[in-house]
């Protein structure tokens, strides 16, 4: 006979616990040994019970649960965790994958779902809510290709200081105005100059005032 | 004879200039003749407005009286009338009274002669009542808008944290309720599966309405790569592609009303295009300027007559432009747009550089 997996379930809605172990006890694979409405009290639990499995909520009255997911999987390497959250946005599974989960289910989707999940999850698998994994494979499809079109990391690595004088250089500024404007030496507009035309890999104004019109720093049609 | 004659034109000068005389001092406005930075005529209005006494006035350089702020550009527009190149009327100043008080001015100016030498004359409305009727409604607006803003929030918190919550738990318990029971409860289990169907209906759209209400990936991935999400699912759902660039503002956070009032022009901006644009193609782009961020919204579409939009708008009690321009001056910033019909459309808004402010971290991370 196979063993029994213990489970721990950490929610604030008494019911909503209920509903879970109810849904545990249709399998005879796993047994939820305690249950806990909050971080702290989680915490102590898992370490009292050490339990195979704890089934976390995202939204908890104290912290939140993908820092109990953390502390759980910094603390028991070997205890696995699951995030059963109303959350169904890509950015709060990212997080909870991040965290250490190994699983995430959609809290609507549990009856159907919670036992495939626990299956996979206690074997040491990734399991992903079949609800949300659409939105994930999509958004993993697309990011690689955009991302790199959303950002300009070259202007990023320049100083707030050498923005400022960037785009008055691109407005046509001379140093000397730039110096009286900013009340710096014109030495100092130089050296600013010659920063960022080395950090933009730029070597005429000309390439400047493009590079500025790329980004939208400057429009040349209708605005400075 | 003679001297008749010549009393008779004394007789009627004498009337003609007190009929001027009292056109000028009954005038509603302000009149005064600048000449070399002095006041060199000037009405009853005049003294009324600013508070000195006759002598007073006429002793002291008109500079004076005009509030430092505004001295520089004053001096400025009034040579310029003088050379005659400037023919701007109603044009605001701000003046400091004997008292010390700021009033508004509107001031209308020509050039003219006195005394052989070139002056300004210069009409001028005191203008203080509706400046600051102006300032109240703006101020009015602005907390509307961040009231609306945080009703949003909390209506959004709500509807995800309880009621979408509550109705899963109710869901999950139809679900089990009789996993206990061995006997044959076949009817009853139907009905409880169709409630579980239309409880599944009510969380999605529960969840969709909290969404939308408010981007829940602002707190956790920031503005550039909320922005990012947002105009993907535009173009995915509108069939426009939008191009988003940002540049240096990547792992920086902003003031909360800085990001979701950015946010929140965009959408604005992109739910305009689509509904007037036909556009083919927009660009939306951030940039940090240090100490002010950028954002451009541009599209090829087929444009539009912004003044004329701007009243059909008001008639139709539409906020879109001008909502977006209420959230820019609400971050202290300027909002410019161009727009010409089959030109496209430009929008240029440049708020404060204002990063988030320390501590403030904590409240936002809600999950």
């Amino acid at each position: 006979m196979v063993q029994e997996k213990t489970v721990l379930i950490v929610d604030d809605h008494p019911l909503f616990r209920e509903g879970l172990k109810a849904i545990i006890g249709r399998s005879d694979r796993f047994r939820a040994v305690g249950e806990a409405e909050n971080v702290r009290q989680g915490l102590q639990m898992v370490k009292k019970l050490k339990p195979d499995l704890v089934l976390v909520d995202i939204s908890l009255p104290d912290k939140n649960g993908i820092e109990l997911t953390r502390e759980i999987r910094t603390l028991f390497t070997d205890i696995r965790v699951m995030i059963v959250s109303m959350h169904s946005k890509i950015d709060y599974i990212t997080e909870a994958f991040h965290a250490g989960a190994t699983g995430y289910v959609v809290k609507e989707s549990a009856s159907e779902r919670l036992l495939h999940g626990l299956e996979a999850v206690s074997k040491g698998e990734y399991f992903l809510d079949s609800s949300v994994s659409y939105q994930v494979v999509h958004n993993m499809m697309k990011f690689p290709v955009k991302e790199a079109r959303i950002t300009d990391n070259d202007y990023g690595s320049l100083t707030p200081r050498e923005q400022e004088v960037m785009r008055l250089l691109a407005e046509g500024s001379a140093s000397k105005e730039i110096a009286e404007k900013l009340f710096i030496s014109p030495k100092t507009v130089e050296n600013h100059r010659s920063n960022i035309m080395k950090k933009l890999d730029l070597h005429s104004t000309l390439e400047l005032v493009r590079y500025a019109t790329k980004i939208g720093l400057i429009d040349l049609e209708l605005w400075k | 004879m003679e001297i008749k004659e010549h009393k008779r034109t004394e007789e009627a000068l004498r009337l003609s200039e007190k009929r001027y005389r009292d056109v000028v001092e009954n005038a509603n406005d302000a009149i005064v003749v600048l000449q070399d930075g002095m006041h060199k005529f000037f009405n009853h209005k005049a003294l009324e407005i600013t508070g000195y006494s006759e002598e007073e006035y006429a002793t002291q350089p008109f500079g004076h009286v005009i509030d430092p702020e505004d001295r520089d550009r004053v001096f400025e527009r009034c040579l310029r009338i003088l050379k005659g190149q400037e023919f701007s009327n109603n044009y605001p100043v701000r003046i400091i009274d004997k008292k010390g008080n700021k009033k508004w001015l509107e001031v209308n100016s020509v050039l003219i002669n006195w005394e052989e030498r070139p002056a300004t004359l210069n009409f001028m409305a005191d203008i203080s009542d509706r400046k600051r009727a102006e300032k109240h409604i703006q101020t009015l607006t602005q907390e509307l808008i961040k009231a609306r803003e945080y009703a949003r929030q909390r209506i959004s918190r709500y509807l995800h944290d309880q009621v979408a919550q509550d109705l899963s738990t109710v869901k999950i318990t139809c679900e089990t309720l009789f996993d206990n029971y061995s006997g044959e409860y076949d009817e009853i289990r139907q009905k409880l599966s169709k409630m579980s169907e239309i409880l599944q209906g009510s969380i999605n759209a529960v969840r969709n309405l909290s969404y939308d209400l408010r981007p829940p990936s602002l707190d956790q991935l920031g503005l550039t790569r909320t922005i990012f999400q947002y105009c993907e699912d535009f173009s995915e759902n509108n069939a426009v592609p939008v191009d988003f660039y940002s540049a240096g503002l990547d792992d920086v956070r902003l003031d909360f009303d800085t990001e979701i009032n950015l946010y929140r022009i965009i959408q604005e901006a992109l739910n305009n295009i689509k509904k007037h644009g036909n556009a083919k193609q927009v660009t939306v782009r951030l940039i940090a300027s240090f100490p002010k961020i950028i954002l451009r919204i541009e599209d090829n579409g087929i444009g539009f007559d912004v003044d004329k939009r701007l009243i059909t708008a008001l008639n139709e009690k539409r906020m879109g432009l001008r909502s977006m321009e209420e959230r820019a001056i609400l971050l202290n910033g300027k909002f410019r747009i161009r727009s010409r019909p089959m030109e496209g459309t430009k929008i240029f808004i440049e708020v404060p550089y204002k990063e988030e402010k320390n501590g403030s971290g904590k409240d936002r991370t809600d999950c």
